[in-house]
């Protein structure tokens, strides 16, 4: 079992990585490969990912191939679920044709990811993507919650509202004593 | 493993890597060409007999790879082709199930590593 999963690991990664092009393409530019997609946003892409590994050494000494290696699959994970789960909730919001049930389920599913990374413990992996996806997913949720009308602008605000000091007490309380 | 032998591994899955593409893409011409199958069909089919090869061969590094590459230029050709036609929910569908192994994965396979106790060292008296 050791030896499939080491194996399928960099192909899954590449693959991944590979999805998460495709479906940014297919959200932002309104399609790929014969659309024209421009190169200058995957370059951005990738060098956003790029700086995430490389810019961030704290360790005084090089590190080995194979932790550089090890670094670069935690970033590609890290970086593949912060900006696959927006692109899910925005396809599942355009699946349901804007449904106002959807995109409340979406806000709680998004706060409470953005909850669970928060107290998360020991797993820097999971607790960035968990937050960053969140975030991400919650900027495009409240932007399709706009254009519902003023009564659900007011609740949308109220609920993001009450779940932000929420998790502040529950995570920040201990730093005041 | 001296480097040598790991030259000689990836020069191998190099080769099986090119020759299993060449394979997938002169079959599906060949078939779509005289109608047996279609294009996309063939491919699919391909990708998924590499798949399952590469997984039954992984003892043998080069030839795994070497499938399992192939496989993944083959699907992603799929997508990049097909992606924009799926309706909605199918493309959720794909996105929410790749996000779930990625949980997985990061789960059981990422944790952060802890720092090694250092024992303190025990003084002997002469």
């Amino acid at each position: 079992m050791e030896l499939l999963t080491f194996v399928l690991v960099w192909p899954f990664l590449i693959l991944t990585t590979g999805l998460v092009f495709i479906t940014v393409g297919d959200v932002f530019l309104g399609g790929i490969g014969d659309s024209g997609s421009p190169l200058i946003l995957y370059l951005i892409l990738l060098g956003l990912i790029m700086l995430l590994l490389f810019g961030r050494h704290k360790k005084p000494t090089q590190p080995s191939i194979m932790e550089q290696l090890e670094e670069l699959k935690r970033v590609i994970i890290m970086s593949s679920i912060a900006l696959l789960f927006p692109i899910l909730t925005r396809y599942l919001v355009g699946g349901f044709s804007q449904s106002i049930m959807v995109i409340i389920i979406a806000l709680i599913v998004s706060f409470g990811l953005i909850a669970v990374g928060m107290f998360l413990k020991s797993h820097r992996v999971l607790t960035y993507s968990s937050i960053f996806g969140g975030a991400l997913a919650l900027i495009y949720l409240y932007s399709q919650l706009w254009s519902l009308g003023e009564g659900t602008r007011i609740i949308a605000a109220a609920f993001g509202l009450t779940m932000a000091v929420s998790l502040s007490i529950a995570k920040l309380k201990d730093k005041l004593v | 493993m001296s480097s040598k032998d790991v030259i000689l591994k990836f020069i191998f899955g190099i080769v099986i890597f090119l020759f299993s593409l060449a394979l997938v893409y002169f079959t599906a011409n060949y078939a779509s060409e005289n109608s047996y199958l279609d294009y996309w069909l063939t491919l699919v089919l391909f990708a998924a007999a590499y798949l399952i090869f590469g997984m039954l061969v992984a003892g043998i590094f080069a030839i795994s790879f070497g499938f399992l590459f192939s496989a993944d230029v083959v699907i992603l050709h799929l997508l990049v082709a097909n992606f924009g036609q799926w309706p909605d929910s199918t493309k959720a569908l794909a996105v929410f199930g790749i996000l779930v192994l990625l949980y997985i994965i990061a789960y059981f396979k990422f944790p952060d590593t802890l720092p090694v106790p250092i024992a303190a060292p025990t003084q002997t008296q002469a």
